[in-house]
């Protein structure tokens, strides 16, 4: 890196940290700290929903999986636009109506205390845990470009987020989130607009899209319905809308993103523009990673793009079968450029008979490439299994180091940074409200409200610290972006299916949802541990189990005479309140 | 002689968006922005296939 590029990323960060100061000055009330006071128009609460969403997993796994997979991932947002219109009009309504600083505030009034406090539960294991993998994103940036500790690159990013999150609260993490969603923007489009002008120079964006298109990379939509298949539209119709419903309608750290909309309709509009934009720019991001796999069809890449698996397979009883391999795939590299430089000549000929005969032979070259780096990936995968044979995560990020020019490196790792900062704010803001509202406030009984700041701030520092420290767990797990769709997955369905019972299920109580839960919550941890079922589908069964049971449990389980709620600033609430 | 209690509040009506006039509208922008995005993505995947 140069001093250029340093200077963008330093001056990138610095600027965030002291936008998330400024702009959270003088928060003196609960309110003010964990709402923003509920000021906020809809453009920013867009920018803010977005942001939190697009953490930098998304922006280092997503180019990688659509350079290894094509770009069939883009259907796991399909269901979002859907969720974003229902959540409008169910939710949105109802908690701004009842004031609530926390979605599991409504379940209270709505059913009882225990249901309440097993939601609050349940997000925050999942979100504690998940909040570790944001953390641990970036840090993985720098200790492959740098070689610096990991624990140190950990401790410097969670340090940087904690300045502003914890003294400023909500309204410093949500325009923070605003800046950075404008670092992340610009970064992505530098690098997608390099990447293409880095082509050869006869080389034009329509034979771009026809190689990658040739090469099977821009396989957007896949109409098969296959229940064991992660992406097609139908699971990312169903279950991505399942998902989505979860994510943004009982999930804390979007919830309260929304709640600081100062009237209903900013609320709705900052989620329906999410659901306006996020599936053209997850389209724009996966393109770009198709574009970066066709310029390396035109350099030869390295057989695996993780270089610390790499060392230990070069290190291991296999190296020779790697070394091997590695000089094999280099030459079907070049067998592969020439292959490919071939097809482009013939598409500019015009003639179709030659045009279709270097396609084939372009097919044959990439397949006789893929199996040699199969073999490869295979002896990596027994030198250092915590790998699981993916390199995902570091095929954008090599791309930007080895190709981009000085500063433009530096812009892109801003955006990187900024992404996994934003994510990290407001999941740390959203737990310290949780554990505060939810079980400091409610289930502790104190009410003080000079002392609930402070708490507040003590809360979120703490979940910061816990994030630090989970994140040294994450290099254990296979590709980021669906080890937390994974995890997130397991908890969703059932949160969700208590909210659905609780705004459209009017005869059920409380003990009857509560009990339904557990039921689900079991259901749904068989599915991992002892199906195939892909697991969009996971947010389904939850959601279902909990329905269905709630109901049963309800006719069968003894009537409990309705209480009024015990905490003393919630109403009984029901979506008709 | 019983006194007369003023009924619940009605609720206040649902305010409009501050853009396009109506939120059917808006919704329908959303689903249609859904629609055409499936069908760019497949026709994409198709003729660049």
């Amino acid at each position: 890196m140069s001093r250029l590029d340093w200077l963008i990323l330093g001056a990138s960060l610095a600027f965030i940290v002291l936008v998330g100061l400024w702009k959270g000055r003088q928060r003196k009330d609960s309110e003010a700290y964990m709402l923003s006071n509920r000021d906020m128009r809809w453009y920013t609460i867009c920018l803010s929903i977005m942001a939190t969403q697009a953490s930098a997993i998304t922006f280092l796994s997503t180019p990688g999986q659509a350079y290894a997979d094509g770009m069939r991932f883009v259907q796991f947002y399909l269901g979002l636009p859907l969720a974003m219109v229902v959540l409008s009009v169910t939710a949105v309504p109802i908690f701004h109506r009842l004031k609530v600083y926390t979605a599991y505030e409504y379940l209270e009034g709505r059913f009882d205390l225990k249901t309440r406090t097993l939601a609050a539960t349940l997000f925050l294991i999942q979100r504690g845990l998940a909040v570790g993998l944001t953390v641990y994103a970036p840090a993985l940036v720098l200790s492959v470009l740098l070689g610096w500790n990991i624990h140190f690159d950990i401790i410097l990013v969670g340090t940087l987020v904690m300045i502003y999150t914890v003294t400023g609260g909500t309204k410093a993490v949500s325009w923070a989130q605003s800046y950075q969603m404008l670092i992340i923007t610009t970064g992505m489009v530098v690098a997608g607009v390099m990447v293409i002008r880095q082509l050869p120079p006869h080389v034009s964006f329509g034979d771009a899209l026809h190689v990658a298109g040739g090469l099977g990379r821009l396989n957007a939509i896949d109409t098969t319905f296959d229940l064991t298949n992660r992406y097609n539209l139908w699971s990312g119709l169903i279950g991505g809308f399942f998902l989505a419903l979860s994510y943004f309608g009982t999930d804390q750290s979007q919830v309260q993103r929304y709640l600081t909309g100062s009237s209903v309709a900013q609320s709705r509009l900052g989620l329906l523009a999410n659901g306006l934009f996020k599936v053209p720019m997850q389209f724009l991001i996966l393109l770009l990673g198709a574009m970066v796999f066709v310029f390396y069809q035109f350099t030869a890449p390295p057989v695996f793009f993780n270089p610390s698996a790499v060392k230990l397979a070069k290190a291991g009883p296999d190296a020779a079968v790697y070394l091997q391999a590695e000089a094999a795939f280099a030459a079907a590299s070049q067998d592969r450029i020439q292959r490919v430089q071939d097809y482009v000549a013939a598409r500019h000929a015009g003639d179709p008979g030659r045009e279709a005969a270097a396609k084939a032979a372009m097919q044959a070259a990439e397949a006789k490439a893929a199996s040699i780096r199969a073999e490869a990936v295979a002896v990596v995968r027994k030198a250092d299994p915590s790998t699981r044979g993916n390199d995902t995560n570091y095929v954008f990020l090599s791309y930007v180091l080895k190709s981009l020019p000085p500063g433009l490196i530096g812009l892109v790792l801003a955006a990187v940074f900024a992404a996994s900062m934003s994510s990290m704010s407001a999941e740390i803001n959203a737990l310290g409200t949780t554990t505060v509202v939810d079980i400091w406030r409610r289930l502790l009984g104190h009410t003080d409200p000079k002392k609930e700041v402070w708490v507040s701030r003590l809360a979120t520092l703490a979940w910061g610290c816990f994030a630090l420290l989970f994140a040294e767990y994450a290099s254990r797990l296979g590709s980021l972006v669906e080890a937390v769709n994974i995890l997130g997955s397991l908890f969703y369905g059932t949160i969700l299916g208590i909210f659905l019972v609780a705004f459209y299920v009017k005869r059920v109580k409380g003990g009857a949802a509560f009990y339904a839960a557990l039921v689900a919550e079991a259901a749904v941890l068989c599915c991992f541990f002892f199906t195939k079922l892909s697991f969009l589908w996971y947010n389904v069964v939850g959601c279902l189990v909990v329905v269905v049971f709630s109901l049963i449990f309800n006719a069968i389980l003894p009537r409990v005479p309705d209480a009024a709620p015990a905490s003393p600033d919630l109403p009984s609430a029901s979506p008709q309140a | 002689m019983t006194e007369l209690k003023p009924g619940p509040e009605p609720l206040a009506p649902e305010p409009g968006p501050p853009v396009l006039g109506s939120w059917k509208r808006i919704y329908g922008l959303v689903l249609g922005m859904l629609l055409l995005d499936i069908l760019l993505f497949y026709a994409f995947g198709r003729i660049f296939s």
